[in-house]
């Protein structure tokens, strides 16, 4: 994987005041500011509807509210957005709707084909993101018919293979039974990019990242160190969130 | 669903022969095809002959081809049965019915060759390369695409609908409730779609589905397309 190239001066990802309203009128983020430093792992939590997809999709420009957006050092504007979408990769919540080809192989190449690299070069492409996230070997298969475990992780090699310095994951653990969940983790936990995970998987957030962003209708309503925040049974009763089980004092569970 | 997902892995000639060759090839035959008339059963059998060879160098199996070509033939041949009804020949209608049975079968028969021995996307990039505009064949790809995501909905709509009906086996639902199946199915399809888009342009796509690996005709590529044509040009000229 790349290594970062990062002015130490501008943050890797700044909001500003960002604001953003849905054609039906639902104020999904209204007035969210955050920093993210280069090579941090945050943990975006929030009860559904909170407006982590959201904010998310504002970070690679699929939407556009009101508010400074500044990513992988460049503000997020339309001129910007092919050098941002290449840096930043967004892995969605519905695998199914990021493999999109048949063939496992042209979807992880799909990313790479678009930024126009040489067969060979995007051969070697697929193969690292493949064996990244051990599926070496799945270059035939049918995309629709791997397990969902399997297709979470074929879904992030899609994106992998763009070789983002800055991963955005969007509630990556959920429908994944336990082991699988483990296998995504350690997965994850290899990558020395970037991450903001969106998730209200606690335990998940807990073994990935260090930092807490807790997002409550489309509000920061606390950003700090998981630990502290999480082991907050008050803080986490308000939200709609649960103090996780590993950081439950013995009385409580 | 299993007759849309056509292609079989294989490693058979006929499996590795640049897309664009087997295009040309399946499509000479189908228009060479196209013009057998009662009157040139030689013809006929050129074209048979050569099918044949494309079905032993594809490796393909009889059950299989004839399977799949009774799917697609209605298609190819209720428009082409009408015809002798139309027309006033010497021949009796039904050698002619005969005929065209005959023909669209074949004809079929070379569609599903294709199908089955190369991929989707490579025949798809096979086309822009022969000169097909890549936006029809992007557009073909999405449509191609869509109609499984169109199928997924369908069948996670219905297993919705039994679970909470709980009459199993009902396949035709009331018109009441297959209307508003319909209406649902439109929206949830729109969404499904505008997010696999969303996927796709954080990826950089830019509207064009990008080349795959250019392939170089080989040697053995040349040889097919040179053989099949020598033999449509026979079956024309004989
Ligand atoms: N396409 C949409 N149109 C209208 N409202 C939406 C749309 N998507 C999400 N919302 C609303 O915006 C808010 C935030 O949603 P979302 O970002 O998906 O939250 P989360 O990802 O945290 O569950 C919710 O109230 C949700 O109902
Ligand atoms: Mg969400």
């Amino acid at each position: 994987m790349r290594e970062s190239v990062v002015e130490q001066t501008a943050p890797h990802i700044g909001l500003h005041q960002l604001r953003f309203q849905y054609g039906d009128g639902t104020l999904a983020l209204q007035g969210i500011s955050l920093t993210v430093n280069a090579g941090e792992s945050v943990a975006l939590v929030g009860p559904n509807g909170s407006g982590k997809s959201t904010l998310l999709m504002h970070l690679v420009g699929l939407l556009q509210g009101q508010g400074e957006i500044v990513v992988a050092g460049l503000p997020v504007v339309k001129t910007h957005l092919p050098e941002i979408r290449r840096r930043v990769g967004l892995v969605f919540q519905h695998p199914d709707d990021q493999l999109f080809l048949l063939r496992l192989y042209d979807d992880v190449a799909f990313g790479p084909r678009n930024q126009g690299l040489a067969p060979d070069d995007v051969h070697a492409r697929v193969t690292e993101a493949l064996a990244r996230v051990r599926l070496d070997g799945y270059v035939d298969r049918v995309a629709h018919h791997l397990s969902t475990g399997e297709k979470k992780r074929a879904a992030l090699a899609t994106v992998l293979a763009m070789q983002p310095e800055i991963l955005l994951l969007d509630e990556p653990s959920s429908n994944l039974d336990p082991r699988s969940r483990r296998d995504l983790q350690r997965i994850l936990a290899e990558l020395p990019v970037t991450k903001i995970i969106a998730t209200h998987d606690m335990e998940f957030a807990l073994a990935l990242c260090n930092r807490a962003v807790i997002l409550d209708a489309g509000q920061v309503v606390a950003d700090g160190p998981c630990r502290a925040l999480f082991a907050d049974a008050d803080l986490m009763e308000r939200h709609g969130l649960e103090v996780p089980a590993s950081l439950c004092a013995p009385a409580c569970c | 669903m299993s007759c849309l997902e056509s292609y079989r892995e294989g490693h058979s000639f006929l499996h590795h022969r640049d897309a664009r060759v087997k295009l040309l090839v399946s499509l000479a035959l189908v228009a060479c095809l196209s013009t057998v008339g009662v009157q040139h059963p030689s013809r006929l059998a050129i074209c048979a002959a050569l099918l044949g060879v494309l079905l032993l160098l594809g490796r393909l199996s009889p059950g299989l081809v004839v399977r799949r070509s009774l799917i697609v033939l209605p298609f190819l041949l209720l428009p082409a049965l009408s015809m002798p009804f139309l027309q006033t020949t010497a021949v009796s209608p039904w050698v002619m019915v005969a005929v065209i049975a005959v023909k669209s079968w074949l004809a079929a028969v070379a569609l599903v060759a294709l199908m089955t021995t190369t991929r989707f996307e490579d025949l798809v990039d096979g086309a822009a390369r022969l000169g097909v505009p890549r936006l029809l064949t992007t557009l073909g790809s999405f449509m191609y695409r869509y109609l499984f995501v169109l199928l997924d909905e369908v069948r996670h709509m219905n297993d919705a609908r039994l679970l909470r009906s709980g009459v199993r086996g009902a396949l035709v639902p009331g018109a009441r409730i297959a209307g508003s199946l319909v209406a649902s199915l439109f929206v949830r399809t729109y969404d499904r779609a505008e997010r696999i888009h969303n996927c796709m342009v954080v990826r950089g796509f830019a509207g064009t589905m990008a080349p795959i690996a250019p392939q170089r005709c080989s040697a053995a590529d040349w040889a097919l397309l040179a053989l099949a044509l020598v033999a449509m040009l026979g079956a024309v000229l004989v």
